[in-house]
């Protein structure tokens, strides 16, 4: 076991390695001068070359990625050219806004997808069954961008008009916002809202937006992996024992159809990071995504590479932790 | 004949908006402006209260050494104090230059190179209380030119003309030599003339600071303010605070009001869709840039000068920017080095088809050179044809130039909307006088870069220029003087290198008061005269739209920097 620990622990250095390599190449290669982005646009080339110099973009390509590299090991990732944060507070101040997207919808699309899937394993064929499969085909091929633009608007927007399409009137209120992030942990100066309440409120339309797409994957990936077990012979066999039906879906089935279902999920959540990008635009959540996309229109690419640096990192520990978590549930893995 | 009308229209506005402001001054009854870029009345409105704001975007910074979007010069015209200013007056009037901190326009020695400012001290004061002096000035300014600040204005702007700045290091009690004060003077020494100095010194750059802010190259996020209101706090990415000046008395009586006691910026990722959903049921007051362009037309007919909506009052404003947009003509390339050609071109384009693919209200069909901001814009004369084509005149022209068409012309632009729409009308317009255009679309960063190096293939480069300050320099003759034209990182697009026309831009620069102004409108008139040498196809003038929450009144659309944000109210 502990070979196989330093192994994995080992690839997942290089792989980190290789990640941050092909990112450097990739915004090296891109012909824009970050230095005349920089100095501004009626900057003298004798201007250029001091922030080049300055910005350490004078030296050669291997030099600049030695020193990014060296200073990635002392845990700094540089700072924005835009504005010259320390990208490690742009992070900082990013990942949890990306965490209590992914996080919540994840927790919001299972709780979601288990009942519905296990429902319609048990009665399939019947009008439930079809009813979520019709569930399931729609979530699978609305976009999520369409999805969370109609959402706001219904349940954001029209709320506060007190009148839907000119023909249902209402008195006007506010149900949830447009768009927005409140702290958890309370209200910054000069924000409007903070605490567990305007969090979770903020939050509700983007965790549902995020959550539909993933919650029809599982409802599909539960539902036939439920199937395939209650066929299975010992399933049969605790049934002729005369197990009580509840306590064999509790016991036999879900155990052993959830086993392939909690692997997915946890490639998801790190995949999902990528995924949250669309719903925190629509929603003006500041996050990761949202940060990496504004960065990479206004070429402050040491954002940019922060961030997929950060994610890459998140995506390798959590494959990681897969890895590790498998070998010790599943011997023969080790052996492979 | 609808420039003129424009222009009717601003000098109305301009004289209802004085009178206005001299008549009410702060006062809460209801007074007509008949103002079209401001809102039309002051309305009862409360004193106090907290006004938010959305941005698309996170600002730049706050410092005044660093900042240099349009949202952040915006806060800064509200927070800041500088030795001369533009009055919170709509068109014209917001662009004419008048002492604020100092007691008068600077003194300038008969050799150009000494400017003296007086500033009485203490007649303005930072919410710290400390009075503003002639030594808040000194520091600002060595704060630009600090190497360790690394200000993009001190760098570019002040260093070449202030004596001392370029060997100035910013080590602990050092000053640069040509920075100087004596008792409330302030004296500035200049190693060449340099008459758009008090055009920079009028930019945030040039905001009064405390003797405390220390010098930071990532910025002080809120520095003391001496304007009506000041920076209370920032939080990057998320929120900034501004707060009602405890110590503001509007000492230069230019009627600068503070009504409401906070304005909050507070959330600054906002989507453009959504964002105009919140402002429009009120969620959000105010947002200079977080609208969805596709939406303009609509909330102009509900919400503009002559709205629909119920509330009756203007909430939606479009006025214009100090922004030219321009095609350069490469006069270097065989398609563009006779200069007929390029004047054909100027004949040939649909200026207002050509706006109309960025949107409605998103450009101003136009032919000049400088725009309204300006000084010399107004001397500068209409010479091509802004409301279609001339056919007739550009084919005329085409052949007298003698080329052989068609002639094949490359177009650089950008791959972003409305881009490649825009390159197509062009395309069109200039197949009709035989000119073939081929066109390569790049990132607009790539196609910036692309453009400013020297023998890079394009004849047609589809450009923009926001003013760094505003005067006619920074539109000429950066734009258009080629005595230096680097390899790379060039900014004359069209490499025009005129021996001529550099003389009389240096000259230009030289002068001051309405010698400048008409030598500056000569030179953009000269180039489109005929005969005239044509680098440019200028085709409109950018805008600013703001849209506001229905409580907001008492708007002020300060001629240099947009809305005034010390001028919102919260109606009554």
């Amino acid at each position: 076991m502990t070979r196989y620990v330093i192994r994995r622990l080992l690839w997942a250095v290089v792989l980190f390695l290789a990640v941050t390599l092909v990112t450097f190449v990739i915004f090296y290669l891109i012909p824009v001068d970050p230095a005349r982005a920089a100095a501004g646009k009626a900057a003298s080339p004798a201007e250029i070359k001091v922030v080049a110099h300055r910005l350490y973009l004078d030296r050669p390509i291997y030099m600049q990625y030695v020193h990014f590299v060296d200073r990635l090991l002392h845990g700094d990732l540089g700072y924005s050219y835009s504005s010259r944060q320390h990208i490690n507070d742009v992070i900082r101040q990013a990942a949890p806004i990306t965490a209590s997207l992914v996080i919540g919808g994840a927790i919001l699309w299972m709780l979601i997808a288990i009942p519905i899937g296990v429902f319609s394993a048990l009665k399939p064929r019947s009008l439930a069954d079809r009813t979520a499969m019709i569930f399931v085909l729609a979530g699978i091929s609305v976009h999520p961008v369409w999805l969370a633009l109609v959402a706001s608007y219904l349940f954001g927007y029209v709320p506060t008009t007190g009148s839907f399409l000119g023909i249902i009137h209402f008195p006007a209120f506010d149900l949830f916002p447009i768009q927005g992030y409140c702290s958890l942990s309370g209200a910054a100066p000069g924000e409007i809202c903070g605490g567990p309440y305007d969090w979770a409120k903020h939050l509700i339309l983007p965790w549902t937006t995020f959550a539909i797409g993933y919650a029809a994957f599982y409802v599909r990936l539960i539902r036939a992996n439920t199937i395939e077990v209650l066929n299975e012979d010992f399933v049969r066999t605790a049934r002729a024992k005369g197990v009580k039906p509840s306590m064999v879906i509790r016991s036999h089935v879900l155990r052993n159809a959830m086993l392939p279902v909690v692997t997915a999920f946890g490639m998801d959540i790190a995949l999902a990071m990528a995924g949250a990008v669309l719903t925190e635009l629509v929603f003006g959540l500041p996050g990761l995504g949202y940060t990496a996309i504004h960065s990479l229109f206004q070429f402050d690419y040491p954002v940019t590479l922060g961030v997929v640096v950060f994610a890459s990192f998140v995506v390798i520990i959590a494959n990681l932790a897969v890895d590790l978590l498998y070998a010790w549930i599943d011997p023969r893995i080790r052996l492979s | 004949m609808r420039r003129r009308g424009f222009w009717v229209a601003l000098a109305a506005l301009t004289v209802g908006v004085v009178l206005l402001a001299a008549g009410c001054g702060s006062s809460s009854s209801n007074n007509s402006s008949g103002a079209g870029g401001s809102s039309t009345s002051i309305p009862p409105h409360q004193t106090g209260g907290t006004i938010t704001v959305a941005l698309s975007g996170n600002v730049d910074y706050l410092d005044p050494a660093l900042a240099y979007y349009q949202s952040t010069w915006q806060i800064e015209y509200s927070t800041c104090v500088k030795l001369t200013n533009y009055k919170d007056l709509p068109g014209d009037a917001g662009h004419v230059i008048y002492p604020e901190a100092a007691s008068a326009l600077p003194t300038v020695s008969s050799d150009g190179l000494t400017y003296t400012y007086t500033v009485p001290s203490g007649r303005f004061k930072f919410n710290t209380g400390e009075p503003v002096t002639a030594q808040s000035f000194q520091h600002a300014l060595e704060r630009d030119l600090n190497p360790t600040q690394a200000s993009y204005f001190g760098s570019v702007f002040l260093k070449p003309v202030i004596a001392g700045a370029a060997t100035f290091k910013g080590k602990p009690g050092e000053h640069v030599s040509g920075i100087t004060v004596s008792g409330d003077q302030l004296i500035i020494k200049l190693v060449t003339p340099d008459a758009g100095l008090i055009s920079k010194l009028t930019t945030p750059f040039a905001c009064s600071v405390s003797k405390d802010t220390p010098i930071d190259s990532k910025g002080v996020h809120a520095p003391a303010g001496a304007g009506p209101y000041y920076v209370a706090s920032y939080t990057p990415n998320r929120s900034i605070v501004l707060k009602k000046n405890p110590n503001w008395t509007d000492a230069a009586g230019y009627h600068r009001p503070a009504y409401a006691d906070e304005i909050d910026y507070t959330s600054l990722t906002e989507n453009t869709d959504q964002g105009t959903l919140q402002i429009r049921n009120g969620q959000i007051d105010y947002s200079p840039d977080a609208l969805a362009p596709a939406q303009y037309f609509q909330l102009n007919k509900e919400f503009g000068p002559k709205g629909t909506w119920s509330g009756g009052y203007q909430r939606f404003f479009i006025t214009p920017g100090a922004i030219v947009s321009y095609l350069a003509l490469n006069v270097t390339r065989p398609a563009f080095s006779n200069p007929l050609v390029r004047q054909a071109v100027n004949y040939a384009i649909d200026r207002p088809a050509i706006s109309q693919t960025s949107g409605y209200g998103a450009s101003i069909p136009a032919e000049k050179y400088l725009p309204p901001q300006i000084a010399g814009s107004a001397q500068e004369k209409v010479v091509y044809p802004v409301n279609g084509p001339d056919l007739t005149k550009a084919k005329a022209l085409m052949q007298q130039a003698g080329v052989t068409t068609p002639i094949t012309a490359v177009l650089y632009t950008c791959n972003q909307p409305p881009c490649p729409d825009r390159a197509a009308v062009i395309q069109a317009n200039l197949k009709a006088i035989g000119i073939n255009v081929v066109v390569k679309q790049f990132d607009r960063g790539v196609q910036f870069g692309k453009e400013g190096t020297k023998g890079e293939p394009f004849d047609i480069a589809d450009e923009g220029w926001i003013a760094d300050y505003y005067d006619a320099y920074d539109f000429l003759n950066i734009l258009l003087d080629g005595s230096n034209l680097p390899a790379t990182n060039g900014n004359d697009f069209s490499y025009i290198n005129d021996p001529t026309l550099n003389k009389a831009m240096e000259a230009a620069n030289k002068l001051t008061g309405d010698a400048r102004n008409n030598a500056y409108g000569a030179i953009a008139t000269g180039l489109k005269e005929p005969g005239g040498l044509a680098p440019w196809a200028p085709r409109s003038f950018g805008t600013n739209i703001d849209f506001f929450g229905p409580k907001v009144g008492c708007q002020v659309n300060q001629g240099s920097y947009g809305m005034a944000l010390n001028s919102f109210c919260i109606r009554s």
